[in-house]
């Protein structure tokens, strides 16, 4: 028994105990150098029957902005909140910062500030006190408190509200607090649950430049939602997931390239002929032009980047360019695809 | 740049805790709602024999034992029904608004929020018991005269507070694991009235009415 103890965890109660070590003395552990903020290994939560997330293998690099996207009961609330410690995961491991979150772990949700989905607070309790128990939990002096807290409020556009009950605030207003608290303790990984949800758009702008001033400041951030040009806008890196799988992860640059299948560009021109509908058909990766009026739609079936040969195809055939937009690259378009591909898999398999 | 964290002590942590569970228990209406009742039920104890004796045409006869027996012993209900109302919702409440979460992302073990909510809940008992057993005794003195054994107050409260503590555990926990209020309030009366009933059926076989009427049996009996 002891020996089972000793060969099957001693190994990761050492990484443990050397990564908290580390930490103390201002190092980090992590693997080829990359800091992991978030790792979960076959991360896998059942509901019953119902398995929410499953086998999920999330690594989420340090100080960068990670999306987490997908459609609604995708398992992205499930996930975070193992995470967070809320919920214990039935297989797998989850890692913050290389400690393990399962069970009641204070020190591991120090270095973490969460804003959950729809945030609610006592409303009996003012905003301001609210924040100042909360900062007496993470450990801030009274003077801190006392700097950080009107920040906050300013920040978060709730300056003035300090002092009225929250159950006088509206949804967004308690979304403006949930944000608030989640930055309280200057986290070294913030993790938002849909920060924009019951937001007006202009609160949902403000968020997205919220969120980049918070990973200017050296903060990782995670966040969930399932607003494409939020992420897109917003974040460095994204996980799409849906019915629990992990569907592609990695920068948003590359999660665009990586998606195999057509793009179209869409060209303006003037002086349509058919020499320059000929010559285009005649590019290697041209597989169809279509025409709208003095509109091309070109079919092309590469990533590279081609609009210097087309556009040189276009002038030397004798048309004028005067607009060119490539679509089907976008975040969206990965998005809907992917989800598309595995809810057709999934059809298939049943 | 973000800050170096480093955790409170326990006693912050827990203070943080009173903290938080004193201000929104006491400014909710339900608390305030159940401190005018229990007073209401204070005083029906207190008031309502004078006024039946009186539509009799009984005199109010003094009675040196009113408050060590009958003003108190019928208070316990009322501190009953205030230490459920008041500790009901107080786990599962918040796990029903969903106020629990936030809470239970902060740094403070799982343990220490209990006993930060107990806590408070027994300082809240403590303020409204003495409040309610200083109005017992004083309106008792008024309507039925000097009293006997008053020092025996204190014994009363201390065991009040106690078994109230008991069942604030009992009904927290329920609230807990249940994660519902009308649960945990529908299993502590029905805990409550159960024992109550158990009690009658010992009383008669026992053939004693009371524990302190026990208690008094029990002692030497003077020949």
């Amino acid at each position: 028994m002891l020996l089972t103890i000793l060969f099957v965890h001693g190994p990761t109660i050492i990484d443990n105990k050397l990564n908290l070590f580390l930490r103390h003395l201002g190092l980090e552990l992590g693997g080829a150098g990359v800091t992991l903020a978030i790792e979960t290994v076959n991360l896998t939560k059942r509901y019953g029957r119902l398995t929410a997330v499953d086998k999920l293998n999330l690594n989420v690099s340090a100080n960068t902005v990670h999306g987490f996207l997908g459609p609604n009961g995708a398992g992205k609330t499930t996930t975070i909140k193992v995470l967070v410690g809320l919920l214990k995961p039935d297989e797998g491991v989850a890692r913050i910062f290389g400690e393990e979150v399962s069970g009641d772990k204070p020190d591991v949700r120090l270095r973490i500030g969460y804003m959950p989905e729809l945030p609610k607070f006592p409303k009996h309790l003012k905003g301001w006190e609210l924040l100042d128990i909360y900062g007496r939990m993470y450990g801030l002096s009274q003077q801190q408190r006392r700097d950080q807290l009107p920040k906050l409020f300013e920040l978060v556009g709730l300056k003035g509200r300090e002092k009225d009950l929250i159950g006088k605030y509206s949804k967004g207003m308690q979304q403006r607090l949930g944000i608030a608290q989640a930055l309280l303790n200057e986290p070294e990984l913030v993790i938002l649950d849909e920060p924009s949800l019951g937001l007006d758009p202009v609160g949902m702008v403000e968020v997205r430049e919220l969120i980049k001033g918070v990973a200017k400041e050296g903060m990782t951030v995670f966040l969930s939602s399932h607003l494409l040009f939020e992420v897109q806008q917003v974040c460095s890196h994204v996980t799409i997931i849906n019915k629990g799988v992990a569907l592609v992860s990695d920068t948003i640059e590359n999660v665009s390239h990586k998606m195999k299948g057509p793009a179209t560009l869409q060209i303006e021109v003037t002086k349509l002929s058919d020499v320059i509908i000929k010559n285009l058909r005649k590019l290697p990766f041209v597989t169809d032009v279509k025409t709208e009026n003095n509109k091309l739609n070109i079919t092309i079936e590469t990533r590279d980047d081609v609009r210097p040969q087309v556009s040189e195809t276009i002038t030397n055939s004798g048309g004028t360019i005067v607009s060119m937009n490539l679509v089907g690259q976008s975040l969206e378009d990965v998005f809907v695809q992917l989800v598309g591909k595995a809810e057709q898999e999934g059809g298939q398999k049943q | 740049m973000t800050k170096k964290a480093t955790r409170p002590s326990w006693t912050t942590s827990f203070l943080a805790i009173v903290r938080y569970e004193l201000l929104w228990n006491i400014r909710k209406k339900k608390f305030l709602g159940v401190l005018i009742l229990a007073f209401v039920f204070a005083t029906l104890t207190l008031v309502l024999p004078v006024i039946l004796r009186n539509l009799n045409n009984l005199p109010t006869e003094p009675n040196p034992d009113y408050v060590i027996t009958t003003g108190i012993g019928f208070g316990g209900f009322a501190f009953f029904l205030f230490a459920l109302v008041s500790v009901m919702n107080s786990i599962s409440g918040e796990f029903e608004s969903g106020s629990m979460i936030p809470l239970l992302t902060k740094p403070v073990s799982r343990t220490t929020i209990y006993l930060g909510k107990i806590f408070a809940a027994f300082l809240i008992i403590l303020g409204a018991y003495t409040l309610l057993t200083i109005y017992l005794a004083l309106g008792g003195f008024i309507i039925y005269g000097p009293q006997n054994n008053l020092h025996l107050i204190f014994i009363t409260l201390f065991g009040s507070i106690m078994s109230t503590l008991v069942w604030m555990s009992i009904v927290l926990a329920m609230g807990s694991v249940s994660k519902s209020s009308m649960l945990a309030a529908l299993l502590g009366i029905g805990v409550w009235f159960g024992l109550m009933i158990a009690q009658g059926i010992l009383s008669v076989f026992s053939n004693q009415a009371w524990i302190l009427t026990y208690a008094l049996e029990k002692a030497p009996q003077e020949p």
